[in-house]
């Protein structure tokens, strides 16, 4: 195994709820919305700062939402940090932006370094923030505010307003996915991300990496009602619905069988390979939307009982 | 500062007439001289405000001068003598933020014609520096 393909840690994986919100930031968030968690909090204030800009259908104009947050300007850098938040002093921003990503992940950037502007405390003591991770979307941030701010990101692109009604219209498979994609303006993994967020169904967004010739999970995200805790030495088979996107086509809708909690279940998968951005790596990345199959088996019980989505009724299909 | 006179001082400070402006900003030359007229003129949507404050280079929230009152709670009201004479100088909006907090002995500067001689005597000790 190269070095660059080395087992993937404990950092890898998403923090946990309890942890943005025992945060100093989480802390912080909840004082200032009265919202019972830090992810909640986020949701206010980025709903505030849309109505604030009298924001109310999608694409939602990110720069707009910007110029109320005081950033005089965004400007299309050659940089090799993903973005960068620069401060101007007597609160006035500049947003920079790496030119050479794609639109939607540009967007998830600008989201980002709003986000860093929503934060409590960030104005009284602004420092010029540069995003160290290669790409945003698709790397787990390391810390809680980052981790806040990539939550405000997918708030701000696919505000749960508008996003929820329409992923509960459309339903969850690949052909939803591009639509809401086109729709918000927002690349595949956050918006896989997002549709996971609504708890409108069961499943759990996957990222996929390849090493040493066998697809590992590197990073996941379930909704409540997701039966299994996925960890990060789930792996899944080359010549599966995940390991041939590795090789073959870019998308694919399948059923896989996966080793959970040491027994065999099978799922039905919805995935798309993504080139990996950053870091002079040419890879690809898998992500994947994973929902046990057949919806009406018998699973075990999800993290909380479900239906639970507050955007509309619990799809099961 | 009100909003009518944000926007004028900075549509002057960078030296563009009301109509170049309001072409930039696709509002009608009217309304643009409302707006600065009065500061209890229309209120613009937030649609207008955006393309007042990108035209001028500014941000939204800099015309609404959200930051500085939210951060600093010490932010002078900016005179309407200054901004009279402001305007004649074509000074920037920052110019005039630092001109407003100027005090000496507890006391500020009252009629224009302090204004000017104050600007007068900041322009000639800076001239050539």
């Amino acid at each position: 195994m190269a070095a660059s393909e080395s087992a993937f840690d404990e950092a890898d994986l998403p923090m946990g709820e309890d942890v943005l919100t025992a945060s100093l930031v989480g802390q912080a968030l909840i004082a200032k919305t009265g919202a019972s968690n830090a992810r909640d909090a986020i949701e206010l204030l980025v709903r505030a700062a849309l109505d604030d800009a009298e924001i109310s259908k999608a694409p939602i104009d990110l720069r707009k939402v910007a110029s109320y947050q005081g950033v005089r300007n965004i400007v299309l850098k050659e940089m090799a940090e993903a973005g960068r938040l620069v401060p101007l002093g007597s609160g006035r921003f500049e947003i920079h932006i790496r030119a050479k990503d794609p639109v939607e992940r540009r967007n998830f950037t600008i989201g980002h370094e709003i986000g860093h502007l929503l934060l409590p405390g960030y104005r009284e003591a602004p420092i010029e923030v540069m995003e160290t991770r290669a790409e945003i979307t698709l790397s787990n941030p390391s810390d809680a505010v980052e981790e806040l701010c990539d939550i405000a990101a997918a708030a701000l692109l696919m505000p749960m307003h508008l996003f929820g009604p329409a992923a509960a219209e459309l339903g969850c498979h690949l052909s939803a996915v591009r639509a809401l994609c086109r729709h918000f303006r927002s690349s595949w993994p956050a918006t896989m991300r997002r549709m996971v967020e609504t708890n409108l169904w069961r499943c759990a967004l996957t990222v996929w990496n390849l090493i040493g010739g066998v697809p590992h999970l590197s990073w996941s995200f379930a909704s409540d009602s997701f039966p299994f805790g996925l960890t990060e030495n789930l792996t899944s088979r080359i010549d599966g619905g995940i390991g041939q996107l590795f090789t073959a086509q870019r998308s694919n809708t399948n059923v896989e069988t996966l080793e959970v909690d040491g027994k065999q279940y099978t799922f039905a998968v919805y995935a798309r390979r993504s080139a990996r951005y950053g870091g002079g790596s040419s890879a690809s990345t898998v992500t994947a939307l994973l929902l046990p199959y057949p919806p009406s088996g018998r699973w075990p019980a999800g993290r909380v009982s479900w239906p639970t989505a507050p955007w509309g009724r619990f799809e099961d299909d | 500062m009100a909003l009518s006179d944000q926007i004028q001082v900075r549509r002057t400070a960078l030296g563009m007439t009301q109509a170049e402006l309001a072409r930039r900003a696709s509002i009608s030359r009217a309304y643009l001289n409302r707006l600065e007229s009065s500061s209890d003129g229309p209120r613009p949507s937030a649609d207008v405000l955006y393309r007042i404050a990108s035209a001028l280079g500014a941000s939204v929230a800099e015309l609404l001068e959200r930051e500085r009152s939210a951060s600093s709670s010490s932010a002078k009201q900016i005179p309407s003598e200054l901004i009279k004479v402001a305007n004649r100088h074509n000074l920037s909006s920052d110019d005039v933020q630092m001109l407003a907090a100027i005090e000496f002995r507890g006391r500020r500067p009252q009629t224009e014609d302090d204004w000017e001689f104050l600007i007068r005597s900041i322009e000639r000790s800076t001239r050539g520096s």
